[in-house]
């Protein structure tokens, strides 16, 4: 009874769950999840399924590597060969047809699409009629066509009635690979599924892609009529393509007949015999398609020779650094012992900076040990690891000046009493003695979050470009100072762009960062012109590493994986427009003295216009001794809140805040707040979407907002009064000699470096 | 045969659920917080945290799902192979709390072992799910969260920010889907979902394709609102949230059904605007048909009266306003928004009147408990134990 019991709850909860309609995602990834229990399922769960799944994938920008079904208009089931499954991306796209479109004619998105994925070799593997059912040849839209006629499955090995001589045409086909000069190579059939899926089979087998990943190719295809336009005669559905077939299992079963040791070179015996290839023709399609590079790795930087580079691998939970050298497709391992190791840099001299921890133990352990070994940076030379700093503190992401004197890298020392958390500032130190350190770069302000990362000189020793962050409210971007004046930096990055690991090209003229703008389909390589700040999305992927010799990059593709990437015509943008920022000039609206303190100050209602104009507010004023308790010197209030904006002190800090839309609070805080006997003028600015904060001669604090402030002038402001409602404020005790509102830029508060100035 | 089958099956439910006491006390779990005491990364750490949390007096526990950004369990959905690195370039800045999880040297899943144990202690045994994998509020984020800008959340002039996906992203909300899948795996009695910890987002944060699609499709042409608060905007935001909830539903209902759904309320104030207000959420529907099966009040905000006159009014409210789920109230000693000590410098009372005032009432609504959020190594003094003590002895 009690099981009965049981599968009627069973049963009922069925009910109720299908009772809910599933969103054609849910029903995918229910259906993925149904027919691949597998642990690869797993391990590929954050890619594979989860990015095939995307329903509306187009290509937004030139240079799109086709990560997933690449929505091309007339077409269906095209998709990158490579990338998930050890082949390399962007060299052979699997695909169906062009049908003709609704006028009867050619697609011209079509063919632009096959422009910017830069595809230069069309294989038609239809017969020679069956191009005429509704269907374009691809030569009609750029391409190289090749039309070589092919059988599928076990047709393959022996014909049919159409195709005697099968095999011949077959060796054919795979030579078409074997010649580095067709490549990219777009392949297809009619609908991509069976004569296109037995050459991805042949393929990714003599490449050494694992059954189980040539197997999920091929079910993929049962996956695609869901994604795309039904228009004309393009297949709605492909069911019944899977690993259980027959027709595929007779296949798979004929090539592990064939002697080998891995499964590769049983694919190798069985197109030798069946098709005649040669062992050159197969060298040659692994060496074109092929991933040599390291699996599960990131974070690849070139030697200064340009014939290794030193990557990090996290494959099985732990951070190794390593040094491939392509061609010989060897690894070498830092091993500087147990623990985790990443970040690599190299230094002229052939050496690798990286950082390292040794510490193998729980959380709980280190605390109570008093260890001292933390992350901290190492040097790699020679086979002999050796430590460069010391301390309980994280020391991360190094880097060395060309002239291989200085390391740059940044840390969290120094910050361990304030309020604020996970801030980094960059550092500074004599890379041979490991004296003079230095705190080279901080965010000013007290924001959590607010940190410098990745610096990367250029290759002329001048510039510094690197990530910054002003909080956790807001996104990483890249910036570009002088090296002898980091304070003084240009943002190249536009504010609605998250943007991190800027890396040099050898040339010094560009910058390739990791980034994401709104309509990317993920984190996605980008070139910027770092004279102009003229920026250009690449491809798919993250921190890609320019080749010293400039003719393409190593990446880390949205499968985790290394991979190499020639650079294409446009992907280094050249001679744009410097960008540029102009301020409108300050205009005082309102001024008063000390006698007027301690009134409400009506503003001429003209002003309020709401208009998101840059406003600000200045005080010059004086504090005797140590400034302590919570007091207003200014705020500005409005209907939607009685605290539009206020400039006061708490806790011995200043701030500056602001409200969003919602009434949230908004602010910029000093860190160290006044000056004992401050003397001087505190300066706030709201703009549209940031906060700047100066008090007396210290650098501005910053703090950006992902929402506009659409308050706009204040009706009334108070000078000098405590706040009434909420947790109530002291009245000044300071003096305040002058108070001033108005729009524009206010003359004492510095603007940013330009990039004229930053380049002179 | 199916009708009595299905009433064999609702006895059968009923029998199992009977072991929860009248009037329950939860006590939420952060392993992290005992850091310094216990090894929280092993089995023995883990036991010692229960043993020290069950002090209190709390019949129940929620251990927390993730800590700083980092989930706590070997799960498919938040790889872990990422955990030991420090400042990731992907997440920087560091998000690991005392910068370890050092989940390849512990022993098990940790957080079913947590689960299994408390029962093994004849404890209630739930899951603290936090609608992001996020710390406090803000300042950290989950690995998901930063692979995944695509989804990101974006403000009203169109910047993304990596703090928390889109819920209104199909692919996100299949992302939290198999995360509780893996999560009711552990077979838990409750999952508490707590929309507080829900990494600073807000109804203005969710200027995405599909809910921007969603506004066209219900007001034309006409451009979404500036002000997050327009009511409108709420609904369409919140059409998603009820989506979410529903879902939530769905996976516990596919699971076996027997795990039950609480859903946390915080800054409730006697306008009770606040949830749908902050967080689209609208929780007295989903109360009055029962998607729900209990809500938390995870704090209350007395306005500028007598406080425990506004308390108490503010839980009449909601409790007047329950529908079919039942009713949590709080004995916080943690003071986020307002817990005992905010009314212990509002009173001037000592924390554990507090607290004997705070389950007093909460009693007298007719609460079906309260939750004790969060219970630290040495935050519930003897004192306050005591009196929850005091209470499990009454209540049996």
């Amino acid at each position: 009874m009690k099981t009965a019991a049981r599968n009627a709850l069973l049963l009922l909860s069925v009910l109720a769950t299908a009772a809910t309609a599933e969103t054609p995602s849910e029903m995918f990834v229910r259906e993925a999840r149904e027919k691949y229990p597998t642990p690869e399922y797993a391990r590929y769960s954050n890619t594979l399924v989860r990015k095939y799944a995307r329903p509306h994938n187009r290509i937004p920008h030139a240079g799109e590597t086709g990560l997933t079904w690449v929505h091309v208009p007339c077409m269906c089931n095209i998709r990158d060969l490579g990338g998930w499954n050890g082949l390399r991306m962007g060299r052979a796209y699997r695909g169906s047809q062009l049908w003709t479109n609704e006028t009867g004619g050619v697609s011209y998105e079509a063919g632009e699409a096959f422009r910017r994925l830069g595809i230069k070799t069309d294989l038609d593997l239809r017969l020679p009629n069956e191009e005429k059912a509704a269907s374009v040849t691809m030569d009609r839209i750029g391409l190289n066509r090749i039309n070589i006629s092919v059988a599928p499955y076990m047709e393959a090995f022996r014909g049919n009635s159409r195709l005697p001589d099968a095999t011949n045409a077959w060796k054919q086909a795979l030579k078409v690979f074997a010649d580095e000069s067709n490549y990219p190579i777009y392949f297809h059939c009619k609908a991509g599924a069976d004569r296109t899926g037995t050459l991805a089979f042949f393929l990714e087998g003599l490449c050494g892609v694992p059954e189980e990943d040539i197997s999920i190719d091929y079910e993929l295809t049962s996956f695609a009529g869901r994604n795309y336009e039904r228009i004309r005669n393009i297949p709605k559905s492909f069911g019944g393509r899977d690993r259980f077939t027959d027709q595929w299992r007779m296949m798979v079963d004929l090539v592990k007949s064939y002697p080998g040791k891995t499964l590769a070179d049983r694919f190798a015996a069985t197109v030798k015999a069946h098709f005649g290839l040669t062992d050159e023709d197969i060298a040659a399609i692994r060496r074109n398609l092929a991933n040599p590079f390291p699996r599960e790795a990131s974070e690849p930087v070139f030697s200064p020779d340009g014939r290794r580079f030193a990557f990090t691998s996290h494959k099985g939970g732990i951070f190794r650094v390593g040094v491939f050298t392509p061609g010989e497709n060897r690894t070498e391992w830092l091993e500087p012992g147990p623990g985790q190791a990443c970040h690599p840099a190299w230094t002229p001299d052939g050496s690798i900076v990286y950082v390292y921890n040794s510490y193998t133990n729980t959380a709980y352990n280190w605390l109570k040990s008093g260890s001292q070994e933390s992350y901290n940076i190492w040097r790699w030379k020679d086979g002999v690891n050796t430590r460069l700093t010391r301390g309980r503190w994280y020391d991360s992401t190094p880097s060395v000046s060309p002239d291989g004197k200085t390391l740059y890298f940044i840390s969290d020392r120094g910050f361990a009493n304030s309020d604020a958390e996970g801030i980094f500032a960059l550092y500074s130190q004599d890379l041979a003695t490991g004296d003079g350190v230095r705190c080279v770069r901080r965010i000013p302000g007290d924001s959590s979050g607010a940190s410098v990362s990745q610096p990367a000189i250029s290759p002329d020793g001048r510039l510094l470009a690197r990530a910054e962050t002003e909080s956790y409210g807001g996104n990483w971007r890249i910036m570009i100072s002088k090296v002898c004046s980091p304070d003084r930096a240009v943002c190249l990055t536009p504010a609605r762009m998250a943007a991190y690991a800027p890396r040099w090209t050898a040339d010094g003229r560009h910058l390739l960062v990791t980034g994401y703008r709104v309509g990317d389909p993920g984190w996605s390589v980008y070139a910027i012109e770092a004279r102009t700040g003229a920026m250009q999305r690449i491809c798919d992927g993250r921190e890609a590493a320019p080749e010293p010799d400039g003719r393409g990059f190593v990446y880390e593709t949205p499968f985790g994986n290394l991979d190499r990437c020639d650079f294409r015509e446009g992907d280094l943008p050249q001679g744009g427009e410097p960008i540029s920022r102009v301020l409108p000039p300050e205009r005082v609206l309102w001024s008063g003295v000390e006698p007027e303190r301690d009134r409400r100050q009506k503003l001429d209602p003209a002003f309020n216009t709401k208009d998101n104009e840059i406003l600000f507010v200045r005080a010059r004023i004086k504090i005797d001794g140590k400034m302590k308790s919570f007091e207003h010197f200014f705020v500005a209030t409005y209907d939607e809140s009685d605290t539009g904006f206020q400039l006061y002190t708490a806790d011995g800090k200043v701030y500056f805040s602001s409200r969003r839309p919602n009434d949230d609070y908004i602010g910029a805080t000093s860190i160290d707040g006044f000056p004992e006997n401050f003397d001087g003028t505190v300066t706030g600015v709201r703009t549209r979407d940031a906060l700047y904060l100066k008090i007396g001669d210290a650098p501005a604090i910053l703090r950006r907002c992902r929402e506009i402030m659409s308050l706009g002038h204040p009706q009334t402001f108070h000078v000098g009064i405590p706040r009434r409602e909420g947790r109530a404020s002291r009245p000044f005790t300071g003096k305040i000699f002058k108070l001033e509102y108005g729009t524009g830029w206010p003359a004492n508060m510095p603007t940013d470096a330009t990039l004229e100035e930053v380049f002179k | 045969m199916i009708r009595p089958i299905v009433i064999a099956g609702i006895a059968l439910y009923a029998a199992t659920s009977a072991a929860r006491p009248a009037f329950e006390k939860i006590a939420l779990i952060d392993n992290f917080d005992f850091i310094t005491h216990f090894d929280c990364e092993t089995k023995e750490g883990t036991r010692q945290i229960l043993d020290r949390v069950f002090m209190t007096g709390a019949d129940s526990m929620a251990w927390r799902h993730q800590t700083g950004g980092v989930v706590r369990f070997p799960t498919r959905e938040e790889p872990t192979y990422l955990l030991n690195g420090v400042v990731d370039k992907r997440r920087v800045p560091d998000n690991r709390v005392h910068g370890r999880a050092r989940l390849e040297v512990g022993e098990t899943n940790l957080l079913a072992y947590a689960i299994a144990e408390a029962k093994k202690l004849g404890k209630g045994a739930g899951i603290h799910y936090t609608m992001e994998e996020n710390h406090f509020a803000a300042f950290t984020f989950g690995l998901w969260n930063m692979e995944h800008p695509q989804y990101w959340t974006r403000g009203i002039s169109g910047e993304p920010w990596a703090g928390r996906c889109s819920f209104a992203f199909p692919e996100v909300l299949d992302h939290k889907m198999r995360l509780l899948d893996e999560l009711l795996d552990a077979n838990p009695d409750f999952i508490y979902l707590d929309p507080w910890r829900r990494g600073a987002w807000r109804p203005g944060h969710e200027y995405v394709e599909p809910v921007l699609a969603e506004w066209k499709r219900r007001f034309g042409a006409e451009p979404p609102p500036q002000d997050p608060r327009d009511q409108r905007w709420l609904e369409v935001v919140g059409s998603f949230m009820e989506r979410y909830m529903r879902a939530i539903k769905a996976r516990i209902a596919a699971h076996g059904g027997r795990t039950r759904f609480l859903l946390g309320l915080a800054d409730i104030t006697l306008a009770d605007d606040n949830m749908w207000r902050d967080y689209a959420i609208d929780w007295k529907k989903y109360a009055k048909e029962g998607l729900v099966d209990a809500v938390v009040v995870s704090n209350v905000l007395p306005g500028g009266g007598d406080a425990w006159a506004e308390t108490r009014k503010i839980y009449e409210l909601v409790m007047a306003r329950r529908g079919k789920a039942d009713v949590y109230f709080h004995v916080s000693t943690y003071d986020y928004h307002y817990g005992i000590p905010s009314y212990c410098r509002r009173t001037g009372e000592k924390p554990e009147v507090v607290a004997k005032k705070l389950l007093d009432l909460a009693h007298a609504v007719g609460g079906a408990g309260v939750i004790l959020e969060c219970v630290d190594y040495g935050n519930y003094p003897p004192a306050i134990n005591a009196i929850l003590q005091a209470d499990a002895a009454k209540g049996k």
